[in-house]
């Protein structure tokens, strides 16, 4: 035991080999599991697609069903042809976004991304007789942080069939309510688009009584109103038409 | 401390003469909040007992090193770095039940229990009957919160662990969810009801205690609400 415990230099010195000793365990364990938490995080998300394509069961192969329903594509944002030189096994949107051959930089950017790709993955939902549903990644800024989703179309291009989160950082209890599936399920069957074909969701205390303007509107979220508005312009960016809207229009006129 | 307790008494006095929660009326917070069902509050007990454990063993290794005017940061430390480890642990091995749990891991940090056990036993106690303490802690804590979880799923959800123990009326049985069970508050009213259950079962914990640990370790205990 050294004689004198509280001298300056000794209190310096306990307080950064401490500090040294942590911060080297905590590391350790957060890069030692990062594989594995990467795995779970790949899972998450298929699984969030699955939920949001309305086919998921609790319990189930998540893999399986993927394989067995969901088709993934590449298109080129926003002229929404398919992109047949992407390979969708490795294509990262948020990491293409930031580098300037493959995304821009947005100057008008209501959902707070700052940077859009130039392709995008969707995941499309085959039926018996085609394309059922397509599954739309989107993405914006809340009030902590960005919210990574997905947001179910069905193939008229017109109508929502789902939305989920899979990660974000809003505060538990209220923004966190995004991920909560009952709120989730009150945007299935509401129509984004208005007459001019313009997106126009809008997250409102009380749904009107008129069903042409409830259409196009959700509840919001009780005390958490910038997420709220994020999920709004989250919403509306990405159905527009720098977003998945010329895809969605082509996806109907196909029919 | 001033009588030397055996081994063996310090693990298993506070599971039910001691519970950190019966009687000290400490980690109430997560108690509340992560009881609705025996999952959660299952790996919340064992994240818990790991980590006071462990913060036990690791600050009285140190114990004699550690300057006084720092000590309450050098505790903090060590067990915000292993409430971090396990907290990564959870997502990599556990990740459904840890988004469940969300921040009530990080919280382990605020956990009065585990400072309250790092002030009053590992700062001046060797490290094995630290690391009991800690242990023993844990599991007090462990079984108030699965005891307090078994009540609220089995009459909340009508499943234990998930299976079903109460056939309910949704699922075309007989039992209708007392959708109260699910809900925070109803922890304080069976927390409540197991403190006056432990304290008419041993009625020497009816008076105010005053044992030797808590007079060092008071103004912890009563400054955090956790």
């Amino acid at each position: 035991m050294p004689r004198n415990k509280e001298s300056t230099g000794f209190v310096v010195t306990v307080a950064i080999v401490l500090s040294l000793v942590c911060a080297t365990l905590v590391s350790v364990a957060a890069i030692g599991l990062k594989p594995i938490q990467e795995v779970n995080a790949a899972k998450e998300k298929k699984k969030n697609i699955l939920m949001a394509a309305g086919i998921y069961q609790d319990g189930g192969d998540i893999e399986a069903l993927f394989k067995d329903n969901i088709e993934v594509a590449a298109i080129a944002i926003p002229s929404g042809q398919p992109a047949n030189d992407i390979d969708v096994n490795t294509f990262d949107a948020v990491k293409a976004a930031k580098d300037a051959s493959t995304g821009q930089s947005l100057d008008d950017d209501p959902a707070k991304i700052g940077y859009i790709a130039n392709h995008a993955l969707v995941y499309q939902l085959k039926g018996e007789a085609g394309i059922e549903k397509v599954i739309l990644p989107i993405r914006g800024y809340g009030l902590w942080g960005t919210m990574y989703g997905f947001l179910a179309m069905n193939k008229d291009g017109q109508t929502i069939e789902g939305l989920t989160f899979y990660e974000h950082k809003e505060t538990p209890g209220l923004g966190a309510e995004i991920a909560n599936p009952s709120w989730q399920a009150t945007w299935v069957g509401k129509q984004p688009y208005d007459e001019n074909n313009i997106p126009q969701m809008r997250l409102v205390k009380a749904i009107s009584p008129n069903p042409d303007v409830a259409e196009h509107q959700v509840d919001t979220l009780a005390g958490a109103t910038l997420t709220s508005r994020g999920v709004e312009a989250t919403i509306n960016f990405w159905l527009g038409e720098r977003g998945y809207g010329p895809y969605l229009s082509q996806l109907a006129s196909q029919e | 401390m001033a009588e030397k307790k055996s081994l063996k008494a310090t693990l298993l006095d506070p599971i039910l003469a001691n519970n950190p929660i019966g009687l000290q009326i400490l980690g109430i917070c997560s108690a509340l909040a992560v009881t609705s069902k025996m999952e959660t509050a299952a790996l919340m007990s064992v994240s818990l007992t790991a980590v006071v454990a462990c913060s036990n063993l690791f600050i009285s290794m140190i114990r004699n090193v550690i300057p006084s005017s720092i000590r309450i940061i050098v505790q903090m430390v060590i067990i915000a770095s292993l409430v971090i480890i396990v907290d990564q642990l959870l997502r990599a091995f556990f990740p459904d039940v840890a988004k469940q749990l969300a921040v009530f891991v990080g919280l382990i940090i605020t956990n009065c229990i585990v400072m309250g056990r790092a002030e009053a036993v590992a700062m001046k106690t060797p490290p094995l009957p630290s690391f009991i303490d800690g242990l023993g802690n844990g599991l007090g804590y462990s079984a108030m919160l699965l005891m307090v979880a078994t009540i609220r799923e089995v009459f909340g959800s009508g499943t234990w662990f998930g299976m079903t123990v109460l056939q309910t009326q949704a699922d075309g049985g007989w039992y209708i969810p007392n959708g109260l069970m699910l809900l925070p508050p109803s922890s304080f009213f069976i927390i409540g009801l197991l403190i006056w259950a432990i304290r008419a079962y041993q009625p020497e914990q009816e008076e105010a205690p005053s044992f030797v640990e808590a007079d060092s370790a008071k103004p912890l205990y009563s400054t955090h609400g956790h």
